[in-house]
């Protein structure tokens, strides 16, 4: 495997670990939530004493000059002491914004008595000041985690916890808990109470608290489907419409997973490599896709596209209820 | 004191009282125990899974004066001023009826200020997803950074219609469908406490109306107990619930599988005897012939999936003996009957004409063997149709061996293709011909097809399949020239004329040719 480089929240984590400390920060906060998360622990650091929390303030740049926004942390703050400001959504540093030279010599030659945290939603990097500060390393790119970077998030976060998990067990988590990291974090609060006391991640527990994403469920299903489970399949069936997922969405979304293991088997007979770039889909979904494509066959695919459309037929005419159709689908699309 | 419904009687007063949810309370009473309470959660599941019941003792656990701790002690002022709806710092909104921006801007307000009487305020949010879009808005702002000392609980049946921006700020748990076993206990115990008696085959019934929802088990309990004298039995439960016992079903279908067409006649008249509505009969009968499909699927352990334990073995002996195949033609008999049946002012008329056309399909020639699916019956030659084999049971109508082959036709074709592409391509272009169960007549157009399927060799492909399939041989003869049936590959409805036409109908539309409209 390639070797990833270093996301940037993990930079910053080791650089305040070690006590640095800049008088500059740009968030880049494509992923909100690792922003946020970066920001508390740097606020953490900035103040080692809870009390002091007071100190940091939070502004909306959008209401704030840069000029009102520096000049901010040259005043002497109340509690005595250095100053910390977030500034949320700042457009200074975004495209066709200007900044005087004057300006720039201030934001790059700071006391470090203060700390200023922008998190600008747009950035050019083109701009000088970007590239100036991107010199310094003080921007901080906070981008989505895929694949092996959330993984090795997801694990970090329950290792906090003070929660292990194998490798097996953390593939399976994040893969029913999906990429949304502020999800993620209240499934892992919650499957961390769940265990209480007990140290280990278990499957079980993991089966018991966590709720899954529709799409996994859905992959959950299908997978169920294609390799003639068609018992777990009832069993995900129901509890996809028990958690009050409309039957036609289900539905859509087989009819979207067949007609991917379709694209797939085609592609792939034609030595098609980069399934996931073709597809437009999720390495992690290509990888499955094509388990999947291995084990079907054109025919069967062909008829479960047939049954699919006799479904959506059956039920949109109202011929049959939704529920007993999909059940009906189901076994059906299981007897090979 | 005022007469309480038995499931308000009986709605849980502790974390241990809350059965069948254990993920759920385990989880929150560790939260309570290392002190990691979430700021706001977010309860989902059905109805009757305890969700409000949770959300009760949770804003009780947490104000409880003995301390926070893991279960309330229900005896203290707070718990039992929370109880009763009197304490002010907990609030328990419906938002169904109270949905409004103007509402959740008071709520933001009043959730600044510190709890007066109890450590904790706790705000539960009931069936939340009916709350506005400005709203829910308004809601996040206070979920982003919620106040020290506020605790949120939502709950709700239908999370996906929350935006995923309030679903984020909270943790959430599932409230799962209640076990059968587990209502079944919970339903004996009630029954044991007011001192009357069930019988088991009552029990099984209320635990399966009631589909995982506790609350339903209990309020169908209520009504059996008001009915019944006594001893509860499964007759009352079916009084109650006006509708017939799978027993029906499960002689109706042994009726099938004996072919005993007057036993399934005797069957019906009982049903309209007894006055019961006969669409609802018919609802009931797809939900048998569901099970049954279900329990094939699934072997005898289905109980998860609704079915009593002990039904599920006599279930999967007969869905054996139907097959799936069958299942599946009944149900849809049972489908279009159902949408008949409404606009219907003679119901048992069409019962019975869809048990003669059940029964059709089954009228073969020798007794069939029970574990052949639908697709290996024997075929009836055409000359036999006028001399019945079973002179004592009534033949209402008689399947042609050409008929069969049609039916069997698509499946005939697939086996071809597994065989050779080529022979199937031909085999397209061709039509039926006459067939009386020995001969098979295929014409063709054009010269050349016909050419190529005389060869010995594509005529020994089809061959083959049709021995594989009728289990004898069948001659395939080739003729030229048009014959006027063709046979349909796919289902009538797909053709894209008839399509159009029905959509005409429906719509009351018109054609319109768009390259005339230049």
């Amino acid at each position: 495997m390639r070797k990833q480089q270093e996301p940037d929240y993990l930079r910053l984590q080791r650089e305040l670990q070690v006590g640095k400390i800049r008088p500059v920060y740009l968030f880049y906060p494509e992923e909100d939530y690792l922003a946020e998360q970066a920001a508390a622990e740097l606020v953490k650091k900035f103040f080692p004493h809870a009390e002091a929390k007071a100190a940091s303030a939070v502004v909306d740049g959008r209401e704030h000059a840069l000029t009102e926004v520096v000049a901010m942390t040259d005043t002497v703050s109340l509690f005595g002491g250095s100053r910390l400001l977030l500034v949320k959504n700042a457009p200074y540093f975004a495209k066709g914004q200007r900044l005087t030279k004057e300006l720039l010599q201030r934001l790059l030659v700071k006391n470090h008595e203060a700390c200023l945290v922008f998190f600008a939603p747009e950035i050019s990097f083109t701009a000088k000041v970007v590239k100036e500060l991107n010199a310094r390393g003080a921007v901080f790119r906070f981008e989505p985690l895929k694949g092996y970077a959330l993984q090795n998030w997801v694990k970090q976060q329950l290792a906090a916890q003070g929660k292990n998990i194998s490798g097996e067990n953390l593939t399976f988590f994040v893969e029913r808990i999906g990429g949304d990291l502020r999800n993620a974090a209240n499934e892992i609060a919650k499957l961390a109470a769940f265990l209480g006391e007990k140290k280990e991640v278990t499957k079980e527990s993991i089966m018991a608290v966590c709720t899954r994403t529709i799409q996994a469920d859905i992959f959950a299903l299908v997978d169920a489907v294609v390799y003639g489970r068609t018992k777990e399949a009832l069993f995900f069936l129901r509890d996809l419409l028990a958690a009050g997922e409309p039957a036609l969405l289900i539905l859509a979304m087989l009819i979207r997973q067949f007609r991917l293991l379709g694209e797939a088997k085609e592609l792939l007979a034609a030595g098609e490599n980069d399934l996931a770039g073709a597809l437009k889909i999720h390495p992690y979904a290509a990888k499955k896709v094509s388990a999947q494509a291995a084990k079907t066959s054109m025919s069967y695919l062909k008829r479960a596209v047939e049954l699919l459309a006799q479904c959506e037929l059956d039920i949109k005419r109202g011929r049959i209820e939704p529920v007993l159709a999909l059940e009906t689908l189901i076994v059906a699309l299981g007897a090979k | 004191m005022t007469y309480q419904a038995l499931y308000r009687q009986w709605r849980p007063q502790t974390f241990a009282e809350l059965v069948g949810q254990e993920h759920v309370t385990k989880t929150l009473q560790n939260a309570l125990r290392q002190g990691k309470l979430a700021h706001a959660y977010l309860f989902c599941g059905s109805r009757g899974t305890g969700k409000t019941s949770a959300a009760k003792i949770l804003a009780k656990a947490v104000n409880c004066e003995q301390g926070e701790s893991v279960e309330p002690c229900n005896q203290c002022a707070a718990c039992q001023g929370i109880q009763a709806g009197r304490v002010m710092d907990v609030l328990e909104i419906d938002a169904a009826s109270t949905r409004g921006i103007d509402e959740i801007r008071d709520l933001r307000e009043k959730a600044r200020y510190a709890p007066v009487e109890v450590r904790k305020k706790v705000y539960i949010i009931d069936e939340v997803h009916m709350l506005t879009a400005e709203a829910f808005n308004a809601l996040l702002k206070t979920l982003e950074e919620p106040p020290n000392q506020v605790l949120f609980i939502l709950a709700t049946t239908e999370p996906h219609k929350l935006p995923a921006t309030i679903t984020s700020r909270c943790q959430r748990l599932d409230f799962r469908l209640i076990d059968f076993d587990v209502i079944k206990k919970r339903l004996a115990e009630v029954i044991a406490a007011v001192g009357r008696a069930c019988e088991e085959d009552a029990l099984n019934l209320i635990a399966e109306e009631a589909a995982g929802s506790l609350r339903d088990a209990l309020s169908l309990l209520e009504q059996v107990l008001a009915y019944a004298q006594g001893t509860v039995s499964s007759e009352d439960v079916l009084a109650v619930l006006g509708t017939v016992g799978r027993d029906v079903f499960y002689e109706l279908t042994a009726a099938i599988l004996n072919r005993d067409l007057a036993k399934a006649l005797l069957l019906l008249q009982d049903v309209a005897v007894s006055g019961k509505d006969f669409q609802h009969f018919t609802q009931q009968a797809i939900l048998y012939f569901r099970d049954l499909m279900v329990v094939l699927a699934c072997g005898e352990r289905a109980e998860r999936l609704g079915i009593a334990a002990d039904w599920a073995p006599k279930l999967y002996q007969q869905a054996q003996a139907l097959g799936l195949g069958e299942i599946g033609r009944i149900l849809s008999i049972l489908h279009e009957l159902l949408s008949e049946i409404r606009w219907s002012n003679r119901p048992r008329l069409l019962w019975e004409l869809a048990v003669f056309k059940i029964f059709a399909f089954e009228d073969l020639a020798e007794p069939p063997t029970y574990t052949q699916t639908a697709a290996t019956t024997e075929i009836v030659p055409e000359k036999q149709v006028d001399v019945p084999q079973a002179p004592e049971v009534a033949v209402p109508q008689q399947i042609t061996a050409r008929e069969q082959l049609v039916r069997q036709w698509p499946r005939i074709l697939d086996e071809v293709k597994k065989e050779s592409i080529k022979c199937h391509a031909l085999l397209l272009s061709g039509e039926l011909g006459n067939f009386d169960g020995k001969n098979l007549e295929i014409c063709f157009e054009g010269q050349f097809h016909y050419d190529m399927m005389e060869g010995e060799q594509n005529k020994k492909y089809l061959e083959n399949v049709l021995e594989r399939i009728f289990g004898k041989k069948i001659r395939v003869c080739c003729s030229l020239g048009s014959k006027p049936e063709k046979v349909k590959n796919v289902e009538q409805e797909n053709n894209p004329e008839e399509l159009i036409q029905t959509a005409l109908e429906i719509f009351r539309g018109q054609l319109i040719d768009e390259s005339e409209k230049e």
